[in-house]
């Protein structure tokens, strides 16, 4: 039984790699372009987990993932962000994001991050 | 270093802390002998170093050691009562035990039957149990520390100490060689644990985890009602995690709280457990090394600067702007990290006081002060001497007996205080007594006396130059030489050992109200602020420490008396030094003459160099090699940013 995996962020080029690696998982990819995108395929989809970028325009990956977690406070959500952000990175886990990952992606460690995260 | 070794290190370094925490809780057993909280922690320190002589095959400190426990355990249970006989001889031990811990090898050549006999002996009087309370309170402990391994010993995992709230356990949590944003992952891990279980603490401290000041591993001291198992899972779900250890946990911060819940304390049951402190131990030579690395690399670093602002290089200039605040960054954190409190030196004081006045019949409290001020090790390595000697100049020339302090309506008990605290850059020690004071006219008359000068030359000293002769070579005003003040050194080698670190040493005196000796210490040796001055082509530091001012005079202002040139400075005569002469370098013979004033001795000189180049902090190379180690006035060398060498003036000794 494959589960569904969201995929938010605003550079395809990103959204592109993380697929990549992901696809080896045999999980349905879901992509999402920006916040607001990304809180209505949750809706839509109900993920069993989100990958979050964390820096975004408008909506950003903060506020995404408030809307998300005021939706479903069980959601699963990894926040991926770059080096340097380490505020906005603690305050995505106050908000109850479950883990994060930093970018550049290294697939062992995405796929070491989706394994430990990943429902059974 | 093998294994062994390492091991024998530890066992030195945790056997002095034993040792020191057995020393603190008898000095207070002596006042307070029935402080039932001192006893125990005297009683666990002596079971520790028993389990750990035990483990290293050292027989005699086991066997010693087991007999102390024993004593110590007939006294909690009220067997026997602490008297002075018996403190007395548990102290004989300590002494014992130290020279033993010192050589551990040779330990069991030390003979330790007769103190075993005395240990064992049934002369101490029994106490009949008084009350109800000393009961309880004395059940209360025992199951305490039935409950509570001792300290270095741990229990395996799933038996976690039990406590109101749950088991406590430590968990040893080690981040991925690769991790990014150390201190998010700590968040997370953090997150996941609090959700079952009570954070007690965190090692750093949560703020520094925050801050990201930890290197791969922290430590959650938790309280749970949960098995080790699902500890560990809750951290380990966590990614970027290379390790989780989880152990019930037997630190002493936790433990110390647990007591304080439980345990009926009398009192001052504060500051007596055993001090264990979450650290590594490296040894003082290999942050010398990396403080000298550091330095190198600086000097690279600058060379590398001036390299690329003189081929114009921008890009370079760039990256070595950041070079530049990690060096610095790096620098700041070897100096920190050689940072030790000054307690360590202080905590051996007690004991010796306590035993000297002892010795001389003599009532003397000792009061410290600003124990936590930190010094650099080096530092620290060299006040020791020169603080027990000062100590014992108290006690021997300053607190008088206490009949004598009565009839001249003073407290029978005299008061030694020593203070430490930290102004700017540096560090003041004070140790001020209620004793005596000095007589200015009896300093004089020993000074004549002891052929240290004529009649005429003593009656012409101020009162304060007279109380400072007891810094000159040869000067004792000791009446008698006692055991104390016959060994150790003079006043005078105090004096140049403070000077010779950069340091500088007043003394005040009250006749019959006491006497204040104030060091003033820099925080480290390993860099010395210092004024860059040119002599020739030359270019030396003078520390800043030493340095009054500078001025700069007409060569007709200059006088000679008694064939020395001396110059009228606001009618104070100056004495001048030409470094070019001291040198033997060529003077610019200019009309104006540049004079950097310095404090040598208690008295002001005028060096005489030929440019004042400005302020710098410099690294310092000790000139300790075969050639140049006799060589005096200098205290060392620094290697400038181009490379080249600048030697360090050492005013006390350069005249």
């Amino acid at each position: 039984m494959f589960g569904k995996i969201l995929i938010v962020d605003d550079a395809p080029f990103m959204r592109m790699m993380l697929k990549k690696i992901l696809a080896s998982s045999g999980n349905e990819l879901i992509e999402a372009a920006d916040g607001s995108d990304g809180v209505s395929k949750y809706k839509q989809h109900k993920p069993d987990l989100v990958f979050l970028d964390i820096m975004m325009p408008d909506v950003d990956g903060i506020e995404c993932l408030k809307q998300i977690m005021a939706h479903d406070s069980n959601a699963k959500v990894i926040i991926c962000s770059s080096i340097g952000q380490q505020a906005l990175v603690n305050e995505a886990i106050r908000i109850g994001a479950g883990d994060y990952i930093i970018k550049p992606f290294d697939a062992a460690k995405v796929l070491e991050i989706f394994y430990k995260n990943m429902p059974a | 270093m093998d294994d062994m070794d390492e091991y024998k290190e530890m066992f030195a370094v945790e056997s002095a802390e034993h040792l020191q925490s057995m020393n603190d809780a008898l000095l207070s057993l002596e006042k307070d002998p029935a402080n039932s909280e001192t006893i125990n922690v005297m009683f666990r320190a002596a079971h520790t170093l028993k389990g750990m002589s035990a483990t290293m095959g050292y027989t005699n400190i086991k066997e010693l050691t087991h007999n102390m426990e024993n004593l110590m355990d007939r006294v909690r249970k009220n067997e026997i009562n602490l008297d002075s006989s018996a403190i007395d001889v548990l102290f004989e031990c300590l002494d014992t035990l130290e020279k033993m811990v010192e050589t551990p090898e040779k330990s069991s050549e030390i003979d330790i039957a007769s103190l075993i006999g005395k240990l064992s002996t049934n002369d101490y009087v029994s106490v009949p149990l008084k009350d109800e309370q000393i009961v309880q309170t004395n059940a209360a402990h025992e199951a305490i520390s039935n409950d509570i391994p001792a300290a270095g010993i741990n229990a395996p995992v799933n038996s976690g100490e039990k406590s109101e709230t749950g088991n406590i356990y430590e968990i040893t949590v080690t981040l991925h060689e690769s991790c990014m944003l150390k201190s998010a992952r700590s968040t997370v891990v953090m997150r996941n644990l609090s959700e079952i279980g009570e954070i007690i603490e965190t090692v750093p401290p949560i703020k520094d985890l925050e801050d990201e000041k930890f290197d791969r591993e922290f430590k959650v001291i938790i309280s749970t009602i949960e098995d080790a198992k699902k500890l560990e899972d809750a951290a380990k779900k966590v990614s970027e995690i290379s390790k989780v250890e989880v152990k019930s946990h037997t630190g002493s911060k936790s433990r110390e709280k647990i007591e304080e819940k439980t345990c009926v304390t009398d009192g001052n049951g504060s500051k007596t457990s055993i001090k264990s402190v979450q650290s590594v131990r490296v040894s003082i030579e290999r942050l010398d090394s990396l403080m000298n690395l550091v330095g190198e690399l600086i000097i690279n670093k600058i060379r590398l600067m001036q390299l690329a602002s003189v081929h114009k290089l921008d890009d370079l200039e760039e990256t070595l702007a950041s070079l530049n605040r990690l060096t610095n960054d790096l620098q700041e954190e070897i100096m920190a990290s050689r940072m030790v409190p000054i307690e360590q030196i202080f905590n051996r004081f007690p004991r010796m006081v306590r035993d000297l006045a002892k010795n001389q019949e003599k009532e003397i409290d000792l009061i410290l002060e600003g124990g936590d001020i930190e010094l650099d090790r080096t530092v620290l390595d060299e006040i020791g001497d020169p603080l027990v000697h000062i100590l014992r100049n108290c006690i021997d020339h300053g607190i008088e007996s206490p009949e004598v302090r009565k009839q001249n309506g003073k407290n029978e008990k005299g008061t030694i205080r020593l203070t430490a605290r930290r102004e700017k850059n540096h560090v003041v020690i004070e140790a001020v007594d209620d004793g005596k004071g000095m007589d200015p006219q009896k300093m004089r008359e020993t000074a004549v006396k002891k052929g240290l000068m004529t009649q005429e030359e003593a009656a012409k000293l101020s009162d304060t130059e007279a109380i400072n002769l007891s810094f000159m070579a040869g000067f004792s005003t000791a009446e008698k030489v006692t055991e104390i003040s016959g060994r150790g050194v003079g006043m005078d080698v105090v004096r140049t050992k403070i000077g010779g670190m950069g340091g500088s040493i007043k003394l005040e005196s009250v006749p019959g109200k006491g006497t204040m000796m104030r060091l003033k210490l820099p925080l480290t040796v390993a860099i010395i602020h210092s004024l860059m001055v040119k002599v020739g082509s030359d270019i030396y530091a003078i520390p800043i420490t030493n340095v009054i001012r500078d001025l700069s005079i007409k060569k007709e202002e200059i006088k000679t008396i008694k064939g020395e040139e001396v110059v009228l400075i606001r009618g104070d005569v100056l004495p001048l030094v030409r470094l070019h002469k001291l040198f033997d370098i060529k003077g610019n013979g200019s009309e104006e003459l540049l004079v950097v004033v310095v404090e040598r001795a208690g008295s002001n000189v005028g060096l005489v160099v030929d440019q004042v180049i400005g302020q710098q902090e410099v690294i310092i190379k000790n000139l300790d090699n075969n050639i140049l180690k006799g060589v005096k006035g200098f205290a060392g060398a620094t290697i400038l940013g181009d490379g080249n060498v600048a030697l360090i003036l050492d005013v006390g000794t350069l005249l």
